[in-house]
């Protein structure tokens, strides 16, 4: 945490300098994020499956370098969490343990997910029109905390897959939850891309698609049978700061 | 303007009001003031709110009184509420283990499930002759000890390996008669899954919280008043061919595999009991008393066990214990070590 900060202090301090070039510009950025990480592959979202994102707002500062009138390139640091709450029911979703052994599970189940992090987009601009353009970029982010629990309710659990195959629903009135907080991986990357418009020489309206380009999990989490990989939107607002 | 202000009071005040209605459901007191038997001797009430349940005492051993019994209880409820049974105070228990349920509806007309019980100076079902059905995880019916889930005072760990098809606990015939046998086994990845039925609550949330500690799983004890000199009860052992300690690889992973060790000696099942006195979070043990044993004769042997008691107070809640494995929740035992129980009965000397 204490690294992070020092970037950030040293980008702030060097881009300031730098703006006065007029090259580049510094911005502080407010934002909201919705989203989560889905399956992959897909096909193991379940039918029926629906997911709830919860919007929280993100904080950051950004840099921006013109290299002429259509290529603008910027390097920002955010800060945010993001949330989703899901549920599906599942037919003998796999729970693979270390000793070899499985549990299958069939039923109704509700997830929770959370993650809080540090992310650092490197992003081009590209516009014909004044004050309009396409974004498309990379991001690495470092996640500080997550969160990621299951709860399967009033299911059926059996290590024979035939019996939660041929499961009666509902099961028992009971709740077993699985949580995977420990098996979620420090760090993410993915790609970007979005629009920005200019409402002004100095303040943006911006909305993004970020896509992650790795599982969520640590890489040796096999405990399930598919990867989750992040996808959000960031609907926000940059100011910059030197005309 | 003055008018106006008044009105705005007064439209405020209706509203604060409207809003006001308590969502409490509870029984408050239960108190008995009429008996249909001359021979029962009613001590007192007792109360707990959270699980909604209430606690009548009487100082008798009530298999030695005539079914039906009829009390007259004076029911009082959270304020604004209302029973939507037992209206008129009038609890007709059919026999000693009988619970009578009924449900408080709060003011705002929320609704909470309460649950009336005998407690007398011998514990419900202590002849092990009723069973009922239960849906285990893996969707498959078992038996667990008493009339139902709520009102009995036994508890298995049967739940905890139901996944596996594997029930350490069941009924058993001889003849007329039902006996409970507790059994060692495996379990899926377990190689060592102690029988287990003790007077209390199995909690399947706590076992798959704490899946290296089975211990945490069993939430013993049972409301009781009384202070019984022992215990007594027929029983008989067979211990398992290979006695083995398994030990976790991964202390903190109960599914990381075991490495499993040939120990010398043999199997043994273990009893105790202990009486406590709970207030709040304060538990005092006032009482204990434990055997262990080895393979028996193949018949039922009556064995009693005497109390060693460390306080003059009465108990509030009494727990007993019955495993097929001493070291069960330490992964020590043999798989096939079975205990048969029957017949428990407390001694008031």
């Amino acid at each position: 945490m204490k690294n992070i900060f020092l970037i950030i202090l040293i980008s702030v301090f060097s881009l300031s300098v730098l703006s006065q070039e007029r090259k580049f510009n510094f911005y502080p950025n407010i934002a909201v994020d919705l989203g989560g990480a889905i399956p992959f592959p897909l096909s193991d979202i379940p039918d029926g499956a629906g997911g709830t994102p919860k919007p929280y707002p993100s904080l950051g500062i950004g840099s921006e370098y013109t290299l002429n009138n259509k290529w603008q390139f910027a390097l920002e640091v955010n800060y945010l969490l993001i949330a989703f709450s899901a549920t599906a029911d599942v037919v003998s979703q796999a729970f693979y343990f270390e000793d070899g052994s499985a549990q299958y599970y069939t039923g109704y189940t509700e997830t929770d997910v959370e993650l809080r992090m540090v992310e650092f987009p490197f992003i081009a601009h590209y516009g014909g029109k004044e004050g309009r353009k396409l974004l498309f970029g990379a991001y690495y982010s470092r996640i500080l905390e997550g969160r990621f629990e299951t709860r399967g309710i009033n299911g059926i659990y059996s290590p024979d897959i035939s019996i939660t195959d041929n499961a009666t629903l509902p099961g028992p009135e009971i709740t077993i939850p699985y949580n995977f907080n420990e098996d979620i991986d420090k760090y993410d990357y993915g790609v970007l891309i979005g629009y920005r418009y200019n409402l002004n020489h100095r303040l943006y309206l911006w909305a993004r698609l970020n896509v992650g380009f790795k599982s969520i999990f640590v890489s040796d989490f096999t405990n399930i049978d598919y990867d989750m990989y992040q996808v959000r939107i960031n609907l926000g607002v940059s100011y910059k700061l030197f005309n | 303007m003055k008018k106006i202000l008044s009105l705005l009071f007064v439209v405020a005040l209706f509203f604060a009001c409207a809003d006001d209605k308590s969502n409490k459901a509870d029984i408050t007191d239960a108190y008995i003031i009429d008996l249909s038997d001359g021979n029962l001797n009613y001590v007192q009430t007792s109360i707990d709110s959270e699980n909604g349940k209430i606690y009548l005492y009487f100082n008798n051993d009530l298999r030695n009184i005539t079914f039906p019994i009829l009390l007259n209880a004076d029911i009082k409820t959270s304020s604004g509420a209302k029973l939507s049974s037992l209206i008129n105070g009038e609890l007709e228990f059919s026999n000693s283990d009988a619970v009578l349920s009924t449900e408080v509806i709060a003011e705002d007309g929320t609704t909470k499930s309460w649950s009336v019980f005998l407690v007398h100076k011998q514990l419900q079902n202590s002849g092990f002759e009723n069973w009922f059905e239960n849906m285990g995880m893996n969707g498959k019916s078992y038996k667990e000890s008493g009339n139902s889930a709520i009102t009995s005072v036994w508890a298995t760990a049967n739940m905890g390996t139901s996944s596996y098809s594997v029930y350490g606990s069941k009924p058993i015939s001889d003849g007329e008669n039902t006996l409970v046998e507790i059994k060692t086994q495996e379990a899926g990845n377990l190689p060592i899954t102690a029988g287990t039925i003790f007077t209390g609550i199995f909690s399947l949330a706590d076992a798959i919280a704490n899946p290296t500690d089975p211990e945490k799983a069993t939430l013993f004890g049972t409301p009781f008043i009384f202070r019984p000199s022992g215990f007594k009860f027929k029983f008989k052992y067979q211990a398992g061919e290979d006695y083995i300690q398994a030990t976790l690889i991964n202390p903190t992973n109960i599914f990381g595999g075991f490495t499993i060790e040939d120990i010398s000696g043999e199997d043994e099942c273990t009893i105790y009991a202990f009486l406590e006195v709970r207030d709040g979070d304060q538990i005092t043990e006032i009482a204990r008393t434990k055997m262990e044993s080895g393979t028996t004769e193949d018949n039922m042997t009556e064995t009693m066990l005497t109390f060693d008691y460390t306080s003059n107070v009465n108990p509030t809640h009494i727990t007993i214990v019955f495993s097929s494995s001493t070291g069960g929740a330490l992964w020590r035992g043999a798989v096939g070590s079975t205990l048969v129980v029957d017949d428990l009965e407390l001694i008031y000397e």
